[in-house]
This record gives C-alpha cells, sequence and structure tokens, in this order.
C-alpha cells in the first residue's frame, strides 16, 4: 500500500502513464483503420488462397512481440533500411511495434466475426435489395461485438507488451519509459513492491479503457 | 458494375489508411528532436493523450540534429551505471551546460557495444576492455578513454558450502567452487561481469557449459542474478555498486571475496574499469560527433571526475565509483592546513620534492588490501608538514593531532609524537601496530560506519591470559582479525600495552619499545616498486609503514590538518 502510494505520487508516474497511453493509443488507432477495414474485406469476399491468408494472419497473432521487436529494430536501426528516419529509441519506433503486434488481431478477429454473422441476414439484407457497400456497413455493424473484441485483444496485447518495446524504444527515462518497461527496471533492481504497484495501476488502466471501448460497443 | 462501388469504398479506406500509416509516427511523439518535450517535463498530462488531428500538421522529413535548440545525445551504457543512480546525478549539469537531452539506453556492456556497432547511439559507457578495444580497432571509435573504476565481488551463501570465504583471490575461489561443486549463478548475457566471470575461468583452464548442473547461466541481468542466488544460495560475481545498491534486499548473500571495500579486495584483477567512447562518424555518418567528444571531455573532466568520487559516500559509506581519468590524475594535489596557514602541493610539486622510500610489511592482523612486499616511493608526511611550518617539531605542538582526510571522505588521524618520534612503550606499541585503527586514536574505542564495532581498551585492567588467548585466537575472539602471532606482537610487548591501558599517564618502564627512525615513517607515496602509480593503484596514497604493521592508511590523501 506504501508502495502504490510512493508510485502514485512519483513525479515521474504521470510521463509514464500519458506515454503508455500515447504510444498505445496511436497504434490501436493505426490499427483498428487498417485491420478492421481490411478483416471486414477479407471476411467477406471469396478468393483463391484465402486459406492462406487466414492461416497468414493466425500466425501473425502469435507472433512473439521480442521478435517483431528484434524485427523493427533492425529496419529502423541507423545501419538498417530505414535508419535515416533516426526513429530507433524514440516513441515512434514503440508504435511501429505495436502496429506490427496489433495488425493480426485487428484484421483477423474482424475478419472471424463478419464471417460469423449469420449467412440468412445476409440473404434477407440482398433481398432487401441493398448495394454492396450499404451491405458490408450493415453487415459490420451487426459485427460490432466481435470487433470491439478485435480491438480490446489488439489493446491488452500491446499496452502490456514489454520485450518489443523494451528493445526498440531503449527505456530512457522521461522519454520511452512506459509502464511495462518501467515494472522490468524496478523488478531489475529488487523493488518488487513498487513494480508490483505500477504493475496494479497498468491493470487498473486497462480496466477503465476497456469498459469505456465496452460502452462504445453499446451505442 | 454491381461490384464497383464496395470495392471503391474499399479501396479509400486503405488509401486513407496507408497514408495514415505512413506519416503518423513520423509525425507523433518527436522523434530524437522535441524541442519542446524537456521543457514541458513535469509532466503535463493534458498534453500527452492521443491527438490524431495533430497528424498532419508536423512534417514527415526525417529529423535533422540541428533542427530544435535542444541537441539529444544518445548513451549507450550498462546497467550499473544507470540503476545506481550515477548518472541520475551528474547529468543534469551537462544537459544545461550544453542545452543537451541526454537519452540513457542502460542495457548489458554486449548490446551496448552492438547498438553503438550499429551507429545506434552516439557515445558508448562501458565495461569489458577486450571489446572496447576490439570497438575501436574495428574503426566504430577513434579512441577509448579511462574514466572511472570499480571492482567485481565474489557473493556466496552465508553457509558457504565451498569454504570460500577467506580465499582472497577470484580465481581460488572459482576452483573451490568448482571442486565443491556449489552452485553458481552467472549472468550469461555477455555483459561486462560476464565477460570477467569467463575470464576467471579461463585463469583456470576451462570454460563453463551448461551440463555442468552446478552452473547456473541465467541470462539475466545483476540484479536478477543478485536475487536468484540470494534465493537460491548460489554463489555470483558481481559488481561491488551494484550489491552495494540492493545490499538491503540480499540478507542471505556475504561477500565472499573483495571484503567490505575496494581496499580490502585483494585480487586486483577483479578491478573494474569503465571506458568512454564516442562512435566514430567516419564509420557511422549518423550520429552526433561533436556532441559526442563534449560529452566525453565533460566526462573526464576534473570537476565531474570529483562527482563521480563522491557519489554514494553518504548512503553506502564508499564511493560507488573512483574516478579514473588522465586529466583527474594529473590535477591530484594534497592540502596542508597548519592552524591558520594551508598550502596545496600538486602532484608535480610532491614528486620535485626529495623522495623518500621504503618497503612496506605484511600487515598484521587485518585482513588487509592489496599490499605486500612492495617498495614505495613519495615524500615524508613530517618533511612536508615541516615545509608549510618549520616550528611543527618543537615540543609545544606534543598534544596536536594530525588527520589525513581522502577524497572519498575517510579520515585517519595519527599522533603528533608517531611522526616527530618520542613515543615509547605500551602508547607506541598501540599505535604502530595498528591498535589505533579499530579502538580509536586514544584507546577509547570506536564504532566507525561498516566496520565492527571496537571496545575501549584505556583505563581497564585487562587480565594478561585473556587478551594473549583472544589475539592469539583472533576471529570472533578479536572483531574478525586474523590472529596476532608471536613474532608480530610478543607477550613482553603485550605488557608493555595492557600497561599503558591501565594508566596511560605512567611512565614507560626503562626497557620500553623503540622504534629505529627508519621505522618509523609516514610517506605520501605516489611509486611503487620504482612505477608511477596509475589510478588503479592509487596516487598520494598515505603508507604508514611503522615498525611490522604497513599500509594502514591506504587511501588517497586530499588534505592533511594538523589539529
Amino acid at each position: 500500500m506504501e508502495d502504490l502510494l510512493r508510485a502514485l505520487t512519483s513525479s515521474d508516474l504521470a510521463e509514464i502513464v500519458a506515454l503508455t497511453l500515447r504510444v498505445t493509443g496511436i497504434a490501436l488507432i493505426i490499427s483498428t483503420i487498417i485491420g478492421a477495414p481490411l478483416g471486414a474485406l477479407i471476411g467477406l469476399s471469396k478468393f483463391r488462397g484465402k486459406s492462406f491468408v487466414r492461416a497468414l494472419l493466425y500466425t501473425g497473432m502469435g507472433l512473439p512481440p521480442v521478435v517483431v521487436g528484434l524485427f523493427v529494430y533492425l529496419i529502423l536501426s541507423r545501419s538498417g533500411p530505414l535508419g535515416s528516419l533516426s526513429w530507433l529509441f524514440t516513441p515512434s519506433a514503440m508504435i511501429v511495434a505495436q502496429i506490427v503486434i496489433a495488425l493480426p488481431l485487428t484484421t483477423g478477429l474482424t475478419m472471424t466475426s463478419v464471417e460469423s454473422v449469420s449467412p440468412e441476414l445476409k440473404r434477407q439484407i440482398a433481398a432487401l435489395g441493398a448495394t454492396r457497400s450499404q451491405a458490408a456497413w450493415t453487415i459490420l455493424r451487426e459485427a460490432r461485438i466481435g470487433v470491439t473484441a478485435a480491438i480490446v485483444a489488439a489493446f491488452g496485447g500491446i499496452i502490456s507488451e514489454v520485450g518489443a518495446v523494451m528493445l526498440v524504444g531503449g527505456n530512457i527515462a522521461g522519454q520511452t519509459r512506459v509502464l511495462t518497461t518501467a515494472i522490468v527496471l524496478n523488478t531489475r533492481q529488487g523493488d518488487f513492491s513498487l513494480a508490483l504497484a505500477l504493475g496494479l495501476i497498468l491493470l487498473i488502466l486497462t480496466f477503465i479503457v476497456n469498459t469505456a471501448l465496452m460502452k462504445l460497443q453499446g451505442r | 458494375m454491381k461490384r464497383r462501388p464496395l470495392s471503391m469504398v474499399i479501396v479509400c479506406l486503405m488509401i486513407v489508411a496507408l497514408i495514415m500509416s505512413a506519416c503518423t509516427p513520423a509525425a507523433t511523439p518527436a522523434p530524437t528532436q522535441p524541442p519542446t518535450q524537456e521543457v514541458q517535463k513535469p509532466a503535463d498530462p493534458t498534453a500527452a493523450p492521443v491527438d490524431p488531428t495533430a497528424i498532419p500538421a508536423q512534417p514527415t522529413a526525417p529529423p535533422t540534429e540541428s533542427a530544435g535548440p535542444e541537441q539529444v545525445l544518445r548513451l549507450a551504457t550498462t546497467t550499473s551505471t544507470a540503476d545506481s543512480g550515477l548518472l541520475d546525478t551528474i547529468l543534469p549539469e551537462f544537459q544545461s551546460k550544453y542545452n543537451a537531452r541526454v537519452d540513457v539506453v542502460a542495457v548489458g556492456t554486449g548490446q551496448a557495444i552492438e547498438i553503438g556497432t550499429k551507429g545506434d547511439a552516439d557515445v558508448l559507457l562501458v565495461h569489458a576492455r577486450k571489446s572496447e578495444d576490439k570497438f575501436v580497432a574495428d574503426g566504430h571509435a577513434k579512441e577509448r578513454f579511462d574514466v572511472m573504476y570499480n571492482d567485481f565481488i565474489l557473493l556466496g551463501p552465508k553457509d558457504d558450502p565451498a569454504q570460500v570465504n577467506g580465499l582472497s583471490t577470484g580465481k581460488d575461489a572459482f576452483k573451490a567452487i568448482l571442486d565443491a561443486q556449489a552452485t553458481l549463478a552467472s549472468r550469461g548475457d555477455k555483459s561486462g561481469t560476464h565477460t570477467k566471470e569467463l575470464s576467471v575461468w579461463s585463469s583456470l583452464g576451462m570454460t563453463p557449459t551448461q551440463e555442468m548442473k552446478w552452473y547456473q547461466s541465467l541470462g539475466q541481468g545483476m540484479g536478477d542474478t543478485l536475487v536468484f542466488a540470494n534465493e537460491q544460495g548460489a554463489y555470483t560475481l558481481s559488481d561491488r555498486g551494484t550489491y552495494l545498491s540492493m545490499k538491503d534486499k540480499l540478507s542471505n548473500l556475504i561477500v565472499v571475496v573483495g571484503g567490505n571495500t575496494i581496499d580490502e579486495n585483494k585480487d586486483r584483477s577483479l578491478l573494474n574499469p569503465y571506458g568512454i567512447l564516442a562512435v566514430n562518424p567516419d564509420t557511422h555518418p549518423g550520429v552526433n560527433y561533436e556532441l559526442a567528444m563534449k560529452f566525453v571531455d565533460w566526462f573526464l573532466s576534473k570537476e565531474t571526475q570529483e562527482k563521480i568520487g563522491v557519489y554514494g559516500q553518504d548512503k553506502f559509506g564508499q564511493p560507488l565509483f573512483y574516478p579514473d581519468s588522465e586529466e583527474y590524475k594529473s590535477t591530484y594535489d594534497v592540502t596542508i592546513k597548519i592552524g591558520d596557514k594551508s598550502q596545496t602541493f600538486t602532484l608535480a610539486d610532491l614528486q620535485a620534492l626529495p623522495k623518500t622510500s621504503v618497503a612496506d610489511y605484511e600487515a598484521i592482523g587485518v585482513k588487509k588490501g592489496p599490499l605486500g612486499k612492495n617498495t614505495w616511493a613519495g615524500v615524508s608526511v613530517k618533511e612536508l608538514l615541516l615545509k608549510v611550518d618549520p616550528t611543527l617539531a618543537d615540543a609545544k605542538h606534543a598534544g596536536k593531532l594530525i588527520v589525513f582526510t581522502s577524497s572519498d571522505g575517510w579520515k585517519a588521524t595519527i599522533k603528533w609524537a608517531e611522526l616527530f618520534g618520542v613515543l615509547q612503550g605500551g602508547e607506541l606499541l598501540y599505535n604502530v601496530k595498528g591498535c589505533n585503527e579499530c579502538h580509536g586514536v586514544n584507546g577509547e574505542g570506536t564504532a566507525p560506519k561498516g566496520k565492527t564495532p571496537a571496545p575501549k581498551l584505556v583505563g581497564v585492567s585487562w587480565p594478561t591470559e585473556v587478551v594473549l588467548g583472544s589475539l592469539r585466537a583472533g576471529q570472533d575472539l578479536h572483531g574478525g582479525l586474523n590472529p596476532y602471532t608471536e613474532d608480530q606482537l610478543s607477550e613482553a610487548e603485550l605488557q608493555q600495552l595492557l600497561a599503558w591501558f591501565k594508566d596511560p599517564q605512567a611512565a614507560p618502564a626503562a626497557d620500553a619499545y623503540t622504534l629505529e627512525p627508519d621505522k618509523a615513517l609516514a610517506i605520501l607515496a605516489f611509486e611503487k616498486n620504482g612505477e608511477a602509480m596509475n589510478g588503479l593503484a592509487g596516487i598520494l596514497q598515505l603508507i604508514v609503514p611503522f615498525d611490522q604493521f604497513a599500509g594502514r592508511y591506504s587511501h588517497w590523501v586530499k588534505t592533511i590538518e594538523v589539529q
């Protein structure tokens, strides 16, 4: 309890929480903007190689974050192909890594939820004379629980992720230190109770965001 | 025709998404050059939340180092410098002086060097000499500079199953652990500490492998490894700084090789020098070489080095790092204060004075520092004091004390009579046999921080048999010291000591113990065995080879005050 207070009153905490939300928030928005339409497109279309794409997406959901981090690190390194951007060890690199981790989740789960909308409803919509785009919109609305689940899953996946952001962000105090890397740092220093307190804060944060997302879904 | 609207919508969405994804991260939180960020640092949470509207406002072009008023320097370093709090303490000065922000990436030395090799850091502060030299040889840096050092110690469980405690070198200790097949926790992460551990193994002609069940290669940082060793009752090699900063959480571990301070570490091969390297702009054009060199110069400057030298002093009773730059070493000096007279001697001043040399003796009792049979050369403290105040030898000063203070805040006191040679009998024995180091200048007893408290001796009538018994047995019976042998303190000498304890004012007997002049000598040594001492051996060590006891004040003397 004392440590929780210590964590809460720490001047760095606000900064760390703000950065955590900023990095994860931007990564989530981008991966949703790309992932949801892409998932809907795949889910509604029939094309050759669809099962291969599906397998690819499912594999992507299981990508070890630290491998993603390593991959992003090598690409953004000054001796890598995108080195001139100077993104390594900045929040931008962390956002890139989190997008790569979140994208298979948003795409794949949206695809699944769109596919699981009952075929009867699809036929009904067609029978009512909807255009393809109207139909797509209606189906997506119908599948919104699944789409929200996709976003929630992606959010949970990236806000709690540590391997990749540690590697590409560098856990620089005041610059790239987020809740998870701060937890690792305090654990490394043997300050278990402070690490635990930060973990609790992360948990509360995730709970609040998820509750908000569910409210949105209800509308 | 029918298919078109949907594909149009989706294609449009995709394009929007791609554009967003292409420019957002660039725009977001200011890669390397956020001019406002540092200014607002007292975290305003409202400034931070996601603001997608800000995206198009910022340029997508890669930032350049000169874009903002504040420059950014990326320092890749080992966890020990960051976790110990040293960098947090000293960096703010650099940041304000050069209007720069230092981004500290704290990883293992192996990874730090890898980051430097890819050109992803501007400057490295690491501790693995061989890798550093290779880094320079491969052209990734132009030069490596000595910056500071501390030492490695071997920690082990309290029950000490391999019976390592008391061995003086890492090599002997590792041999004992190997023979006993006792659990050893290795960092196993190519860090500086791991590299040092492997070099100790290779001095035994072996390389640990996974087949050895007692050898646990963790692949973790120092903190994690210490916690593991504490839980599992394992031995582990650690840098002293990390151990000290976590000591209160490591109740099951004791120092088995290396003692309580760096001076007690007999194994000089366990010294842990840190190097600083600016990444070479010729091989890595992206680095901020100009700022990196400013940083290196600042780090090696006397002012910064002095800050390094006192960091940790108040919290741990000893510094966590010892300054070692060329500039620092060349500016070393000592100040003599006698009454209102004060004079400072630089190393060059001292070297110009008549040189005295002395062969040291094996220290009695104390498990003490690196001293063995060496010849030390330097300036006689007595001569130096007389240079400042020629009247100091007059008998009117007899009651005075001479207080030595080292650069790390440590103090030692000797009596005027010790230097100016009129002590005899028990009082002299008390000083030359080193009793005063723990029991106080006048036998009043002390309880110094970090040392075993020593009882008051003077004014007490001690039974000879009891004192003799505990002196000869040593260890627990005498504050953890090694036994005093007959050679080191005879029974007849002890009688004189006890007589003085009983009544300090009584006149010594006619055949009282006296000293030959060449044995009564205190010097400020700056040469060892004919060679100038570098920072690792200690410059201006005060060495006091009274009789058999030698080198009892092996610290860097900063001031000498006559009170």
